[in-house]
């Protein structure tokens, strides 16, 4: 089928990329912000004399100052996201009906405009897992190949985590999609579909 | 002659509907009309070719009007009425009529202000059912 028309990544991919180190970074720097208010508040508590903090308090107070973490919220972000860019995306092929069609789909033409890149492997589906392999993703391509900084690129799958999750969640697919590195840039996406039928 | 459009998804309050200005009353009708063709769009929708389409052809007429349907890939259903006493549109226009309306419904979708599920409001689709109206 035609490759969908929507303009090529490449030229926007500069920007990009700053933008997403800048709003990983801000939703850290909020977080740890959040985390330290929460422990003054604790410890102003603690030490006044004229409250005390009853076991019902605490269950309360952690409710209310449980915020989520930096992944959680990217990956909110990307959800928005790759729902509103499938419709574009979907626009002008012929009708998904299977969802083999659908993650076809995802991993070839959606990847292809999303990502700008070809995944090269489409494992066949396990137990309603299927594995999306990219030997280069984007968001990870300019850091250090190997195995030297894994922990501190996980939080750049999030945002696309979403985008995938927002996709297949537009074309009505639930899903939990969740990225693994092994060696950098070679990163996989586990999509577990909800059984809907 | 067209008289409305409408936008509506699965498990949700309809997400957009304008007909040409007209009385109350006719405005009713065609709602009714609308969500009485919701039912041929799941029958033509499972049924149906082998589609390679997106459009699903004429819905539902009677006397009064005729609707023809369109559904997208994110089962997102777009239905337009017309009046079945003057069928000035044939069904070429409505495939771009409906591409129009695909257009401007993924245009209003990436609005990053949009709610998902609310009602939506965009003056570019207002727009294809106002000036259709000559």
């Amino acid at each position: 089928m035609p490759p969908p028309s929507v303009p090529s990544l490449l030229g926007t991919e500069f920007p990009f990329n700053f933008l997403h180190a800048e709003i990983i970074k801000y939703y850290i720097e909020k977080h740890e912000a959040n985390k330290a208010k929460r422990a003054e508040f604790l410890e102003s508590t603690r030490l006044s004399e004229d409250s005390q903090i009853l076991e019902s308090d605490r269950n309360v107070y952690n409710h209310f100052a449980l915020r989520g973490n930096p992944e959680t919220r990217i990956e909110a972000l990307g959800y928005r996201v790759g729902y509103a860019l499938v419709e574009k995306v979907a626009r002008d092929i012929p009708r998904l009906s299977t969802e083999l069609e659908k993650m076809k789909f995802i991993c070839k033409d959606f990847w292809m405009a999303a990502f700008g890149n070809s995944n090269s492997a489409q494992f066949p589906p396990f137990q309603n897992i299927y594995v999306v392999q990219d030997n280069k993703f984007f968001t990870v391509a300019s850091l250090a190949e190997g195995t030297q900084y894994l922990k501190e690129a996980a939080i750049y799958l999030a945002f696309p985590a979403g985008v995938v999750r927002g996709a297949l969640a537009n074309l009505g697919i639930k899903s939990v999609v969740q990225p693994t590195i092994e060696t950098l840039p070679v990163v996989k996406f586990n999509v577990h579909l909800h059984k809907s039928v | 002659m067209l008289l409305c459009i409408s936008i509506l998804a699965a498990d949700q309050p309809p997400l957009y509907f304008r007909c040409i200005p007209c009385d109350a009353s006719r405005e009713n009708d065609l709602r009714l009309f609308v969500y009485s063709s919701l039912d041929v769009f799941d029958e033509k929708a499972t049924s149906s070719r082998p589609d390679q389409e997106l459009f699903l052809g004429s819905l539902f007429l009677n006397n009064k009007f005729k609707s023809y349907g369109y559904l997208t890939n994110t089962q997102i259903k777009f239905l337009a009425v017309i009046d079945a006493t003057n069928p000035t549109l044939k069904e070429q226009d409505l495939r771009a009529l409906f591409k129009k309306v695909h257009q401007g419904y993924s245009a209003a979708i990436c609005n990053p202000f949009y709610e998902l599920g609310t009602p939506i409001q965009s003056r570019a689709l207002n727009a294809l059912v106002d000036n259709r109206v000559d």
